[in-house]
Parts: structure tokens; sequence; C-alpha cells
């Protein structure tokens, strides 16, 4: 299996540890998973956009980072594509699938930074079924969305959102 | 902002002088007049009922009259003098009136508050049974944008495995079309026992 399903499952698996009284550290490492495994997925096709091979497509990932994914992903969620192609693509356009897997992406990514850092808010067993539920969710949305021109151009977007975003 | 300067100074007269945890029946008896600092007019400093115009008319107007009331309460009461039984039992319950309002456990600060109300409007009738209550927090997220955490205090049984994912995400619909433009929505989910454990018993 791929590393994102892999971290799917652990996730899955560490938000049902403990039936009785579920550990926080349990809890947050589930939510924290869920979100690598989200990213993961992300970041291997969109390397798979550009390369084949799997040692150049590693070293790609490594180009990809956190907070310009969120900002692509905020603007996608909302329905908003790089202003060079809004010509191109209206808001109207893009598709449910893809707007619901950048918001999971968002949320996903707060709630791991939450998760990781904020310990004052406890994590409870709903907050991370739901969460990793969110992943799983968005693993299947964008299954069915991820051919389309507007969920490659997404995966572009990663790279470089500023200077796609910069009006023709 | 008066808002926040409102709810910070009836939030401090009602937690920090100990109101919230006084009963009714104690409101009434002879304390020491230190312990009735709450009852001067800055408990209500900062109100401004045009900073209320997301609240619907009925709560807006028991708000005014409530602070009205208790500041014209406040201005009789001289510093050099007790409180008197009768005007501690007023002034509880003109405050004790806005806090229910003003909600802290279920709004976690002003700006919570104004866009809680706003969305629970929104929403108003659309929220299917199992949802218990709406709790409402404002605060920047990790990329440093305004957001808002709504968490969503739900039935047990409406978020079993098989029913987890068809509820969750018809309410986060619901939900993120309801928060304006000026938050990004964090949706988290908790069970009514879940919360109740958290907020010792409190729901």
């Amino acid at each position: 299996m791929s590393l994102h399903q892999d971290l799917l499952e652990q996730a899955k698996f560490l938000a049902r540890r403990e039936p009785r009284r579920p550990r926080q550290a349990s809890l947050r490492r589930a939510v924290s998973t869920a979100y690598y495994a989200l990213f993961h997925l992300l970041i291997s096709e969109a390397s798979g956009l550009v390369v084949r091979d799997d040692l150049l497509k590693a070293a790609l990932n490594r180009v990809f980072t956190h907070k310009e994914m969120a900002r692509t992903a905020k603007a996608f969620g909302s329905g908003t594509v790089p202003k060079r192609f809004q010509i191109h693509i209206p808001a109207t356009n893009v598709p449910q699938d893809l707007r619901a897997t950048a918001k999971a992406f968002v949320e996903l990514q707060q709630a791991r930074h939450d998760a990781d850092y904020d310990i004052a808010t406890p994590f409870t067993r709903k907050d991370a079924l739901t969460l990793v539920d969110l992943a799983e969710e968005a693993f299947s949305r964008w299954q069915r969305v991820r051919k389309e021109d507007c969920a490659r151009l997404f995966l572009a977007s990663f790279l470089d959102w500023d200077r796609l975003d910069k009006a023709p | 902002m008066a808002l926040n300067e409102f709810w910070k100074n009836v939030r401090m007269a009602w937690e920090d002088f100990g109101l919230s945890t006084v009963t009714k029946a104690e409101t009434g008896q002879a304390r020491d007049a230190s312990l009735d600092l709450w009852a001067t007019p800055g408990a209500v400093a900062g109100y401004d009922d045009t900073d209320f115009d997301f609240l619907g008319a009925i709560e807006r107007r028991r708000m005014r009259e409530c602070v009205n009331k208790f500041r014209a309460l406040a201005a009789e009461i001289r510093p050099d003098q007790p409180v008197t039984k009768e005007q501690k039992k007023i002034g509880f319950d003109l405050l004790e009136e806005i806090v229910k309002i003003l909600d802290f456990s279920k709004y976690a600060d002003p700006e919570a508050f104004a866009a809680g109300k706003r969305i629970e409007h929104v929403v108003s009738g659309r929220m299917p049974a199992w949802v218990h209550g709406l709790r409402f927090e404002s605060r920047r997220d990790v990329s440093g944008d305004p957001a808002l955490w709504i968490w969503v205090i739900a039935d047990d049984q409406a978020l079993q495995s098989q029913t987890l994912r068809k509820n969750t995400a018809a309410l986060r619909q619901i939900l993120q079309a309801a928060v304006g433009p000026e938050y990004w929505p964090y949706i988290r989910f908790r069970s009514v026992e879940e919360q109740a454990s958290l907020t010792g018993g409190e729901r």
C-alpha cells in the first residue's frame, strides 16, 4: 500500500484505540496522522503530474510547503482559482468534490496544529473520529475529481500560488 | 471596540467577583460591602446598543432595558454606603439577564458572540434534532487568518460509524455556508457526554 493509504489506516486505528478511556496521545496522533495522510496523497499526486521516476517524485515532494498548500486549498475551497485562470474556470465550475477536498485539507491542517501544539484544548473520541473520517471522505472525493483539469490546476498551484494568482 | 469592553466588564463583574457561583438566595444576604464592587456602572461600561444589530429584536430590547436599569440602579448606590439587600437582588437579576444573553459558556469571546448569533439566525430551523447545541470561538488560525471554531454538540447515536459521515457532511455544508467571508470556519464534533465531561457536567 502507499504511504498515504497506510497513514489513513493508522489514523483510523489510533482513533479507536483504548475503547473505554482514550489517551490524549492516541487521539492527537490520530488527528495528526489523518492530516499527513491527505497531505501525502496530494503531494504524491502533484509530483506525479511532473515526473514519473520514484526518486524524482520523492525529491519533488520535499518542495511543497504546508503554508502554500493551505493558501491554495482555502482559495479552491471557496471556489476561487488563481486569477490567471478565472476567465477559463469561473467559481461555479469548481467541482464540489474538489472544494470539499480542499476544505478538508484546511480543516485537517489546523486540527493537526491543534493536536500537536495546543495542549490546553483536549481532543475527544468524536473529535478524532470525525476528523479521521473527513480525511477518508476527502480521499474518496479526490478519486472522483482527480482527472479533471481544475483538480490538476489545484495541484499545480501548490508550487507557487502567488505567481499563478497574478492577473494576466 | 465597545462590544469588547462591555463583554470584558460584564464578564469580570460576573466571574471575578464570584457572582457566577452565587445563588439567588445568597444575593439577598448581607455581605461585606467590598464584595459588592460589581454594583457599579463600570460593570456594564462600554455598552452601545448599535453594537448589537446582530441580535434579534426581542433580545436586543431586553439587553438595552437591563443595561439601562442596571445603570440607573448603580447610579443610586452611594460609594460610602453598603448596598442594600433590595439593590443587590435587583442588580443581580439584571446582570444575570445580561449574562444569559451573552452566554459565556457558549460564546468564548465577543467576536464569537456576534458571529455565532448571526450564524444561529441563518441556520435557525435547519439544525437536525440530533444537534444539541453549538459553541463558538474566534481566533487566528495557523495561517494567521481570522477563523471561527464551531463545536457541534451532538447525540452520540448520530455520530456512530454508520451515520457519522452522512450527518457530519450535511451539517458541515450548512454551517460553512452560514459563516460569512470574514472567517474561515473550523467545525468540530463532540457528543453530549463528551462535552459534559469537559465542562464538569455543564452541557
